[in-house]
């Protein structure tokens, strides 16, 4: 197998910290992120599809 | 360095699940881990319940022009240091110690070599975060996290499409995971907080 996929370890000191500070305050006060590449009818005009595989 | 005359969007394409162990053993992206991946690993992956693998193919020619992972995860934050915690476990209560916010991890994210450079990354990314933020999602979610392969092109990626790193340095980075000063950082944890998405 390729190298395994590296899940997120617990945050501790400094970095549990700041990370939990910048939770709060964007759920207090959530900035609107100016960056869509998609459009809201172009992400609803992809549709997941199954592939139909011979027996 | 996209070489194709006409820019192709994943909005013109069909969107499909990895299914089948040949699903994408075709599918080249430029990277020997990214290409070994899906042509090997996703379908297993798909199996054991451990990442689902998602490509957009072409319409007419269909020609995969990307592909992501995405598995559960989440993001904790301990906020009692493992010395005090040790000496005072019984009596912080846990929602004091210990935060944890659900997260989509994208476990592998890559773009067909010929289509590098004509944005299918960025709306690639961009389609992970709408659909983790719509009505329909089953689960909260509230974190994209990513473990970026730390070289110049794919941190700016990243930090483009609005992602932070979870670390503040690589030395940060590399004292938690007990590694060397020295020592080489394959990757950078990044994340991006979907809240920004629903308001």
């Amino acid at each position: 197998m390729a190298l395994e996929i590296r899940a997120i370890p617990v945050l501790e000191g400094a970095a549990a910290e700041r990370f939990v500070r910048e939770a709060d305050e964007n759920a207090l006060h959530p900035q609107r992120s100016q960056l869509h590449l998609l459009t809201r009818e172009q992400f609803e005009s992809i549709k997941l599809k199954r592939k139909v595989y011979a027996d | 360095m996209q070489t194709d005359s006409q820019r192709i969007n994943i909005y013109d394409c069909d969107m499909y699940m990895v299914e089948s162990a040949d699903d994408l053993t075709s599918f080249s992206c430029g990277n020997t881990d990214l290409v070994e991946f899906f042509a090997q690993d996703a379908y297993l992956y798909d199996r054991q319940l451990l990442g689902k693998t998602y490509y957009f193919e072409t319409k007419d020619t269909h020609k995969v022009i990307g592909a992501f992972t995405v598995a559960n995860d989440s993001i904790k934050a301990s906020l009692v240091s493992r010395t005090v915690r040790n000496k005072l476990n019984r009596q912080i209560p846990n929602s004091k110690r210990t935060r944890s916010y659900p997260a989509i991890l994208i476990g592998r994210l890559g773009v067909a070599t010929n289509h590098k450079g004509g944005g299918i990354g960025g709306q690639i990314v961009d389609y992970i975060k709408k659909w983790f933020t719509q009505h329909s999602n089953k689960s909260g979610c509230r974190y994209v996290v990513v473990d970026a392969y730390n070289s110049p092109d794919v941190l700016a990626f990243y930090e483009k499409n609005e992602f932070r790193y979870l670390y503040s340095s690589e030395e940060e980075e590399r004292a938690t995971f007990g590694m060397d000063e020295n020592e080489h950082l394959n990757s950078r944890m990044m994340y991006f907080d979907l809240i920004e998405y629903t308001v």
